[in-house]
């Protein structure tokens, strides 16, 4: 009776071991290793971030509503566009990217979390420590960086005491970044469930997938750039100056060797996300899955090569125009690819208008108006007009906002209820995507017009020919960042309570493993690899 | 009752994890190093 007892006891405190919730407190989120948990901190400080990044957007149009100086000097204002860029393309879009991942491959892949919990915290508390940097930058004497996000030199080097903490927590985003990628590879390559080979992996884990590669292969390259640049401020080496032999060209080629992937670092995952919505609400499996697959990976791999299309004006010999013009050009191709099926996925569908699908809907539209306007600029002698002008200010914006980050609201809007276990309020989300859908248009396609009339970027100040535009640009944007705030209510209200969401989530059926456990998922889930047909 | 990853998984996380980050360090240092020798003497 004792032995069996101590052997229930026992048996008790194993099935306790591994069946344990989160732990309370404060420490569960310094100390979780679970995905959910880690998924929701970079969902949390990612949208923090888009709220800083976006309030320093507002001081920028607000500054921009008239012509003449009104509120910043120039000085900080050029601190703003260089910190807004680093905080949305680091701080706000990719962690969102990484937070969506976090949360949903091993839902989708049935593994019971990433293959390295303790380094998936780590990669967290790291970036959270990078922009902590960053921003406590901008309180250093002489100011924050201001020299774009480029951080092209000579110009950078002039940066005062904030240089050192800027390039520290560049160094610490991209080796949070690099961590994460690793986590990202090794758990889709290793922890699938039986059963779900590569190509029958969710669209959204195979984007990842293929962005963590890119991370891997680019993120090292910008360290190397940047490492060199503090090398170069403080220790006297010239790779980037002139007067000692280097060269800050080089500097540019290096930049964008690295930043050009970057762009698809943050809009494949978005792909991904739109590639599992609208065949959910078109009630119709994804058109063209395996060439969505092979469209996903030329353009990762077209995106090494097109790099100096964002430097023909450094001046560079033909030959070399010529190529970077037709290779970029070129990525129009898998871009069609993916915009021609997603629009087949919908031919004939039984279609209905949740917000994720508004918002996927929308990505449709707008990021292929950005794909457009990057065509046009790919074109090099066409390009000399509109270099360093708001026509490019305008093409990656929409490449960005309506692209990658309406694609990550309607990730969250699809996925919100299987975290929370609550419907969210659809009247209110169906406002936010108006609001934001019609004011993010307001705001930069004016862009266009002010860029192709010669208004450069990065200046605090205007002629007065342009001051109509801008005065409409600012109004959208002070619309669109007004209006996410009722994004932050309709999570905030959804995370406190709402009806209840099942499993399944939509009447739309949706595919996939994720919808299979309960809504909320568990804190646990696929302790017993799911087997998949 | 949870199951973890087997030995077998383990052993291919690790070399993985190994091989992907080698890859990163070794894209680092060579970009640098690269530099440093075309760098005027």
């Amino acid at each position: 009776m004792s032995s069996t007892h101590q052997h229930g006891h026992a048996a008790h405190d194993h099935a306790d071991h591994d069946d344990h919730g989160p732990a309370k407190g404060v420490m569960r989120w310094l100390t979780t290793t679970n995905h959910k948990d880690i998924g929701t901190m970079y969902l949390v400080f990612s949208l923090v971030m888009f709220l800083v990044g976006g309030a320093m957007a507002l001081l920028i149009r607000a500054e921009l509503f008239m012509p003449g100086m009104q509120l910043v000097d120039p000085g900080f204002f050029n601190t703003m566009t260089t910190v807004h860029a680093l905080i949305m393309v680091f701080g706000a879009v990719m962690p969102a990217t990484v937070g969506l991942a976090n949360w949903m491959i091993p839902l989708q892949i049935g593994a019971p979390d990433m293959a390295l919990p303790r380094m998936n915290n780590f990669s967290f508390w790291l970036l959270v420590s990078a922009f902590s940097l960053l921003i406590l930058s901008l309180f250093m004497p002489g100011g924050g960086p201001a020299s774009g996000w480029t951080l092209y030199p000579p110009l950078v080097l002039q940066t005062g005491d904030a240089f050192p903490l800027a390039i520290f927590a560049i160094h610490l985003a991209g080796a949070s970044s690099i961590m994460g990628s690793i986590n990202i590879i090794v758990t889709i390559m290793n922890l699938r469930a039986p059963g779900m080979s590569l190509l029958k992996m969710p669209l959204f884990v195979w984007t990842w997938l293929i962005t963590a590669y890119l991370l891997i292969a680019v993120m090292p390259v910008f360290a190397g750039a940047v490492t060199m640049l503090l090398t170069d401020h403080f220790f006297h080496t010239t790779f980037f100056a002139a007067s000692g032999g280097g060269d800050p060209v080089l500097y540019q080629h290096i930049f964008w060797f690295f930043g050009h992937p970057e762009v698809y670092i943050m809009i494949l995952p978005a792909f991904g996300i739109v590639s599992e919505i609208i065949p959910t609400f078109s009630r119709k499996p994804l058109f063209g899955y395996d060439s969505m697959v092979y469209a996903t990976a030329s353009i990762a791999f077209l995106s090494f090569i097109v790099w100096a299309h964002h430097m023909f004006t450094v001046g560079m010999p033909l030959a070399g125009e010529m190529f970077f013009m037709l290779s970029t050009m070129l990525i129009a191709v898998p871009t069609g690819v993916k915009v021609f099926n997603w629009t087949a996925t919908m031919w004939k569908g039984s279609l209905s208008f949740e917000p994720p699908m508004l918002f996927a809907l929308a990505f449709l539209f707008l990021f292929t108006i950005g794909g457009f306007s990057g065509l046009m600029m790919a074109i090099a002698p066409v390009d000399f007009q509109y270099h360093d002008t708001y026509f490019i200010v305008a093409h990656f914006h929409y490449v960005l906002v309506p692209g990658a980050v309406f694609a990550i609201m309607a990730g969250v809007y699809y996925w919100l209820p299987k975290w929370t276990g609550h419907m969210y309020d659809m009247k209110l989300a169906n406002r936010h995507f108006w609001l934001s859908a019609i004011f993010v248009n307001v705001l930069f396609f004016p862009q266009h017009f002010l860029g192709l009339a010669g208004m450069p970027r990065r200046i605090p100040d205007y002629s007065t020919q342009f001051a109509d535009w801008n005065m409409i640009s600012s109004i959208g944007g002070f619309g669109f960042g007004l209006s996410q705030l009722l994004f932050v209510y309709v999570i905030w209200k959804c995370a406190k309570g709402g009806a209840r969401a099942t499993a399944e989530v939509w009447d739309a059926r949706p595919k996939g493993l994720e919808w299979t456990v309960p809504s909320p998922a568990p804190y646990h889930t696929f302790e017993q690899a799911p087997v998949v047909k | 009752m949870s199951q973890g990853p087997t030995a077998e998984q383990r052993r291919r996380i690790r070399r993985t994890t190994v091989l992907l980050a080698l890859t990163a360090l070794g894209i680092y240092v060579a970009f640098i190093a690269s530099s440093v020798l075309k760098a005027p003497h």
